[in-house]
């Protein structure tokens, strides 16, 4: 039973040393510079030049959208991207570039750069979280 | 290249009509948008008829697929049809083409690569050409490309016409006192219209619901020379120094304010020589606490003439809009006879479900247009109009202002959940401004028709030989609601917050999935009713005849059949839902014998449920469907027709998520 108390009070410490936040540096400024190539191109005419949103699509950067995404994962979003955008072809990038547009929604954020590109695959950043605040 | 025979039948009608005589697409031809220069949709042919229309099949399919570095799949094209030749832009592209009409064979194209500039778009929906003929064998096309470039074309050979502006290019960018114009910030979803040698272009921008500044570039209004390409004239939507209207553009606004482009497509009178400019609204669709004052001439329907672009009359349809109430269809030359009087009008359908009606030489309204009180504004910094313009006839085609007797009753207890929900929000009659989101225990302001509803840029069509004008529109409740700019992002203040927190959540089922992807779309995020269903009672979708003659309406039905996410949830199971119509506008085209219609398309800013492959053929007289057949997707454009070797076909642009556009042909064997 006292064996059992240890493990959870140092599971809550284990899982944090073992995830990542976006805060973290989650892409790169080059994939971050790609990516905004990509978005003006196919996502712009929507959700707006600035991110801000536009007819019948949402804001991807600002406070709400962070609030949305609070507790989720970079994973969960490449993920729902790669399904449904853009709405009259979903999936008809290539993963790569879905994920350099993340890089820049991310960016578009003010989410930190890092030393590493997002994954284009969607489960290898699950275990980063979107988190409102550092 | 084959040319068309006409059938001693329509030859007969044709030269029965009085000279002057409004006579809709002549000659089994179809050389402007929306048929003739008037946009009526109305061909004379009618060897289509309700007889024989269970008969028809598609003939040839034209495939748009490779035209753009990626396809296309919301076409909103309507091509022309001269001398057996269909003329239209295919792709993100947007590339002129050139089709045999009675065979779907590509006879030429002309690509225009403008690099950067035409990749990122204002616009990427496009709606076609303009055609222009001297009579003796000077024959142009005009194309207004992605990145804003009129480009004349020989209409025989798809060549850059050498003597038309630059080596047969005008940069439309230029001369719109903004010393920067950004590739992007302006283009045209729209064509330009030809009209007494004068080629006259408008306008559209970017989205103004969250804009990144209250500055932004005018979407003037220009007439070229249709032969060299000179600029005539420009008619400042925005007034200048010393112009009419620069007063209603209080604190200086004028100087910076832009968009009130006209993004629809345009009218024309050849025989007054005048033009009919739908303008939209000023930069900021839902706050304009930027730009003090009845915002001139935003949202006005606008005459000029044609070759001098001065200013013939003008009628504002809404002061200062803050819902984004832009006149969304070309307006629709309409000649009516009302107490026995032949008048000349002009009719514009719009968003809010109102069919204004003008006499189109004076401007004078056919039936008193009343200057009424309406809800003002609480919002920081913002002051609405305190009235606003509204017909006395006819009366309105869709359902106006919002309140819980509209609750979605299918049920009771789907009717209860309707009504918590409807309370949630602001409502209020037609014209209720937004407010500031989740304030005084509301989430937003619900409007009904919202900025996606009534009628858009399908328009009307009208039969010049009954004075009945046919109305596609939908009935789709939003939420408007005003969030603090993030002055990061925008200097605009206030911008579009969606319409308050907690919206959209998905429904508890699963939306049907499979059927390919040609089915009903299952994204069902815009609907905020009871369980993903529609907020509000049913016709979700309607198509409406006008009598102009009378300014009545004549009958209304639904547009389509329910939805079929609608017909399979769960909460309704047992239930007799009637025919509920879709909440996607349904394109109309009117022939001497038929009223031509289909499902309508989804692929931008539609709800769930809008679309379908169905097209129809309806009863003029009832609105009663006569026949249905099933396209290889969504109708995205306006139907057309024409005759070639004594043969009807009739064309329209096609295309659904995952579907990329194409051309369909339907004809009789």
């Amino acid at each position: 039973m006292r064996g059992l108390q240890i493990f959870l009070l140092c599971l809550p410490v284990c899982v944090a040393a073992g995830s990542r936040s976006v805060w973290d540096g989650a892409y790169t400024k080059e994939q971050s510079a790609r990516g905004k190539t990509a978005y003006l191109e196919v996502c712009a005419k929507c959700h707006g030049e600035t991110l801000s949103g536009g007819e019948g699509a949402p804001a991807l950067a600002g406070k709400d959208f962070v609030k949305n995404w609070n507790g989720r994962t970079a994973g969960d979003l490449l993920e729902l991207i790669i399904k449904t955008m853009p709405t009259d072809d979903p999936g008809s990038l290539s993963h790569r570039q879905y994920a350099d547009i993340e890089a820049y929604v991310l960016n578009q954020n003010e989410f930190p750069a890092g030393a590493k590109d997002l994954d284009s695959a969607p489960d290898a950043s699950k275990d980063i979280r979107i988190e409102e605040k550092k | 290249m084959t040319r068309p025979k006409i059938l001693p039948a329509a030859f007969v009608l044709l030269l029965a009509l009085p000279a002057g005589a409004q006579r809709g697409a002549t000659n089994g031809e179809w050389r402007y948008y929306g048929g003739d220069a008037g946009t009526t949709k109305y061909s004379p042919l009618d060897q289509i008829n309700a007889g024989n229309v269970k008969d028809l099949k598609i003939v040839w399919e034209w495939k748009a697929q490779n035209f753009g570095k990626r396809p296309d799949f919301n076409w909103e094209t309507t091509p022309l049809e001269v001398g057996g030749v269909l003329y239209v832009t295919a792709g993100t592209r947007r590339d002129a083409v050139a089709i045999d009409a009675a065979t779907g064979e590509t006879l030429w194209m002309y690509r225009l690569d403008e690099g950067a500039r035409g990749l990122v778009v204002a616009r990427a929906q496009n709606r076609g050409l303009a055609y222009w003929t001297d009579g003796k064998g000077d024959e142009r096309i005009l194309m207004i490309s992605p990145g804003y470039q009129l480009v004349g074309l020989n209409a025989k050979t798809g060549q850059v016409e050498p003597g038309f502006g630059t080596k047969g290019v005008i940069d439309l960018t230029k001369g719109l006192d903004r010393a920067v114009v950004k590739p992007g910030q302006i283009g045209a979803s729209s064509p330009a219209i030809v009209i007494r040698d004068t080629v006259v272009v408008g306008a559209a921008l970017q989205s103004g619901n969250a804009p990144p500044s209250k500055e932004n570039v005018p979407g003037y209004i220009r007439g070229f020379d249709v032969r060299s390409g000179k600029l005539l004239w420009t008619f400042h939507t925005v007034p200048q120094a010393g112009e009419m209207g620069v007063e209603t553009w209080e604190k200086d606004s004028w100087k910076y304010s832009g968009n009130t482009g006209a993004w629809a497509p345009l009218s024309a009178d050849e025989e007054l020589g005048y033009v009919y400019i739908p303008v939209e609204m000023p930069t900021g669709d839902y706050y304009g606490g930027t730009r003090p004052g009845d915002n001139l001439f935003s949202d006005s329907l606008v005459c000029l003439d044609a070759r001098t672009g001065k200013r013939i009359w003008h009628y504002q349809l809404v002061h200062h809009d803050v819902w984004d109430m832009d006149i969304t269809s070309a307006p629709v030359l309409t000649d009516i006879t009302v107490n026995g009087k032949k008048i000349k009008a002009v009719t514009a359908v719009t968003k809010q479900g109102f069919t204004y009606v003008f006499d189109r030489v004076t401007g004078e309204p056919v039936w008193p247009i009343v200057e009424r009180p309406v809800p003002q504004t609480d919002v920081p910094g913002e002051k609405t109009a305190a009235t606003q313009p509204i017909p006395t006839k006819p009366p309105a085609f869709e359902r106006q202002g919002t309140s819980v007797d509209d609750a979605l009753d299918f049920t009771p207890a789907i009717k209860a959940e309707a009504q918590k929900i409807l309370s949630q929000y602001k409502l209020g009659p037609l014209f209720t401004p937004p407010i500031v989101n989740d304030s005084n225990g509301k989430r937003g302001t619900l409007l009904s028709p919202s900025h996606v509803g009534g009628a858009n840029w399908q328009g009307g069509a009208f039969d010049p030989e009954t004075g009945m004008l046919y109305v596609a529109s939908v009935n789709n409740p939003d939420s408007l609601g005003l969030i603090v700019a993030d002055p990061k992002r925008s200097d605009m203040g206030y911008v579009d917050g969606r319409g308050g927190t907690a919206r959209g959540a998905a429904p508890s089922y699963a939306p049907a999935e499979g059927g390919g992807p040609t089915t009903v779309r299952t994204a069902p995020e815009k609907n905020i009713g009871p369980d993903g269903l529609p907020l509000v009672k049913p016709p979700w979708g309607t198509i409406v005849a006008v009598d102009l003659n009378k300014g009545e309406i004549a009958w209304k039905v639904a547009n389509a059949d329910t939805p079929e996410y609608v017909k399979a949830h769960p909460l309704l199971k047992g239930v007799d839902l009637g025919r509920t119509g879709r909440p996607s506008r349904s394109p109309l085209m009117v022939t001497k014998t038929l009223l031509f219609s289909a499902d309508g398309a989804n692929l931008f800013n539609a709800v769930a449920g809008g679309g379908g492959n169905t097209f129809r053929a309806l009863d003029k007289k009832t609105g009663a469907v006569l026949h249905e057949m099933q396209l290889p997707a969504y109708a995205t454009g306006i139907p057309m027709t024409y005759m070639v070797d004594g043969r009807q076909f009739i064309v329209v642009a096609v295309g659904a998520i995952g579907v990329p556009a194409e051309l369909v042909a339907l004809a009789l064997p």
